[in-house]
């Protein structure tokens, strides 16, 4: 500790001013400049201010008071609120956070105290900015105000939505999310997910979740609180502290994450110390600007009722990757039957957006029909009489010799003749579909660029022995904004059948797995229904909106 | 990953805390808990115990910042025992 006794005394002093709600903006600047002077003295201010939010938390039931003189056994005797990790809810968070982020923001005058002490209102800490298809719990926070107070609770149940932060900080909130606004450099993210950019005059912002939190210094990083309360942050330029249950941001038993990096938090309520782990960075889709992408159609899709496969490729891990989100067709790897080929599969392809990683199965340049790696369920996939595959694709085409070149982004197979290549590219990247192996192909009359990003959703409705297809396109690499349709309600012999789905595969006349895909697969999406061109349309403009014009 | 030492052995702040309010004397403790009970303030507890605010002010200074060292010591790897 560098600093002197006597400069430690007057940062205590402070500290407890502070903590009492009774510091003046004088002592408010004073404390600000003797945190920011050195580490030692920002960590002693920093164990200060925790221990007092500690303690609010300790005796915020009132479980003990001066007069029963029971000592400070008060665990087994507390409920546990609807928001408790481990026994700890939100507020112990909300505390810790408000406190932490005071020093080093220049908004420590601002601060009321844990408690709500003082007469005036809540000071506002952050405006809304643009939104982009954002739908609210109630009415949309008021933008002609301009201000959002502390204390306020945003929630949002879909799309996006910018808060400008007074400290400078800006976030965009990605919907379903819950955000409770607590100072102009701090937010309680209770669930979902959002993305922070934190300019040099707001480092230290925070974001404080049930598990952990996150104090910004100097980047742009982005925050998922799981169900289950658990904490994954993925951080793309500069660095972030992580503070858990075990101890505050910046002390021994906090964590650094920096760029390219990323950490979860568990958020169980097993008991006992959180578990934190380093893991991959890029497993989720988080917005990073106010403009149509990936991040902003899987909320979308997830809430249509009638979605019953849904492969977001999301997560830490392989396993977690080939999770369906929707049913209990989870996906896993499988070899083509004539091999491997010598590839495997790419989980972290680079998506059609900065939000996005993709899966790229794998075709080996020779006999490519045959040997591979895809994907496929590890149950049978049922298909349903009339719906919908959904998806966006890259399509890298075969190398040479192209010709007699079959690659089934989705398909199913049930004997010779009853197959469902659903959304197949043949030869140079035709697309085609095919329900009857003893028919011809049916012929969309489009083409794949090699190398460009599409949108394409096909809509199955099975009639008497045939199948009415209806196929929509958008090259989204181009920029197509409005869905093409290629095929519009085409006859073709036979229905779908019933088999292991195949997500980057299918297979020959002998069942054995074939045809993998060459390019890159995200969000693969089934719905037991003939969607409309409208609805289709809408998840289209979710991945292609424009930005959003910045309010500022 | 988890983190090693009294960390662990304490199983984090919440624990370390206890342990150390848990070392208070009673006086002491009983100014804390009348401090923290929800809806009290540094003014209120000083008012009830006929205390002066100043006073009461400085020892709950005093007494924060020996928890906040017993707390730091009890989440150090080698603990405070």
């Amino acid at each position: 500790m560098k600093g002197s006794d006597v400069e430690f005394d007057e940062l205590g002093q402070l500290a407890a001013a502070l903590c009492d709600d009774e510091i003046t903006p004088t002592q408010a600047a004073r404390l600000e400049q003797l945190a920011s002077g050195s580490d030692a003295a920002r960590r002693y201010v920093l164990e200060y201010l925790q221990l007092h939010a500690e303690l609010c938390w300790e005796f915020s039931r009132g479980a003990e008071t001066p007069a029963t003189g029971k000592g400070v056994e008060v665990e087994s005797r507390r409920s546990k609120s609807r928001w408790s990790i481990r026994g700890r809810p939100l507020v112990y968070a909300a505390v810790a956070a408000s406190l932490l982020v005071a020093i080093g923001l220049g908004v420590v005058a601002l601060y009321r105290g844990p408690h709500g002490g003082g007469s005036l209102p809540p000071p506002c800490v952050a405006r809304l900015g643009a939104t982009l298809a954002a739908e609210w719990a109630g009415a949309e926070p008021a933008k002609d105000e301009g201000t959002l107070a502390a204390g306020r609770t945003l929630v949002l149940h879909q799309g996006l939505a910018e808060v400008l932060f007074e400290s400078g900080a800006i976030v965009i909130l990605q919907g379903p999310a819950e955000l409770k606004l607590q100072s102009p450099g701090s937010g309680l993210l209770a669930r979902g997910r959002l993305t922070a950019r934190v300019p040099a005059r707001a480092v230290g912002f925070a974001v404080c979740t049930p598990s952990a939190t996150i104090v910004d210094r100097g980047t742009e990083f982005a925050v998922a609180v799981g169900q289950d309360g658990s904490t994954e942050v993925e951080v793309f330029t500069g660095g972030v502290e992580i503070g858990t249950e075990l101890g505050p941001p910046g002390t021994a038993a906090g964590h650094v994450v920096r760029a390219g990096e990323a950490l979860r938090v568990a958020g169980s309520a097993l008991g006992g110390p959180p578990g934190v782990e380093r893991i991959a960075i890029g497993g989720w889709h988080c917005a990073r600007s106010l403009a149509g992408s990936v991040a902003l159609l899987e909320p979308l899709v997830a809430a249509d009722p009638h979605l019953i496969h849904h492969y977001t490729f999301e997560g830490a891990t392989a396993q977690e990757k080939c999770r369906d989100r929707r049913g209990n067709l989870h996906l896993g790897e499988v070899a083509m039957g004539g091999g491997d080929g010598g590839g495997s599969i790419d989980y972290s392809c680079a998506g059609p957006d900065a939000s996005a990683k993709a899966v790229r199965p794998f075709r080996a340049a020779q006999l490519g029909n045959l040997r591979g790696v895809g994907l496929q369920s590890r149950g049978v996939f049922l298909p349903p009489e009339a719906m919908t595959a959904e998806l966006l694709l890259r399509f890298d085409g075969g190398g040479h010799g192209q010709e007699g070149l079959i690659a089934a982004a989705v398909a199913t197979r049930a004997d010779r003749q009853k197959c469902g290549f659903l959304i197949t590219a043949v030869d140079d990247g035709r697309l085609v579909h095919l329900m009857d192996g003893r028919a011809p192909w049916l012929e969309s009359g489009f083409k794949f660029v090699p190398g460009n990003w599409y949108y394409v959703a096909s809509t199955f409705q099975v009639d008497v022995g045939q199948t009415i297809v209806n196929t929509y396109v958008a090259d989204l690499t181009k920029g197509d904004r409005t869905l093409k349709c290629v095929i519009r309600g085409q006859p073709t012999p036979g229905t779908p059948g019933a088999s292991r789905l195949g997500i980057g595969k299918g297979f020959d006349g002998e069942m054995a797995s074939a045809y993998p895909w060459p390019g890159a697969i995200d969000e693969v999406s089934l719905y037991d229904v003939a969607l409309d061109q409208s609805t289709l349309q809408a998840h289209l403009d979710a991945l292609t909106a424009p930005p959003a014009p910045a309010k500022r | 990953m988890l983190p090693r030492g009294g960390a662990t052995r304490f199983g984090g702040m919440q624990q370390a805390s206890r342990h150390c309010l848990g070392k208070l004397s009673q006086a002491d403790r009983d100014l804390v808990l009348g401090r923290y009970h929800p809806g009290a303030t540094t003014r209120s507890v000083a008012e009830a115990l006929g205390r002066s605010v100043q006073g009461t002010r400085k020892a709950l200074h005093r007494i924060r910042a020996a928890l906040s060292t017993c707390v730091r010591r009890t989440l150090s790897p080698e603990g405070d025992e």
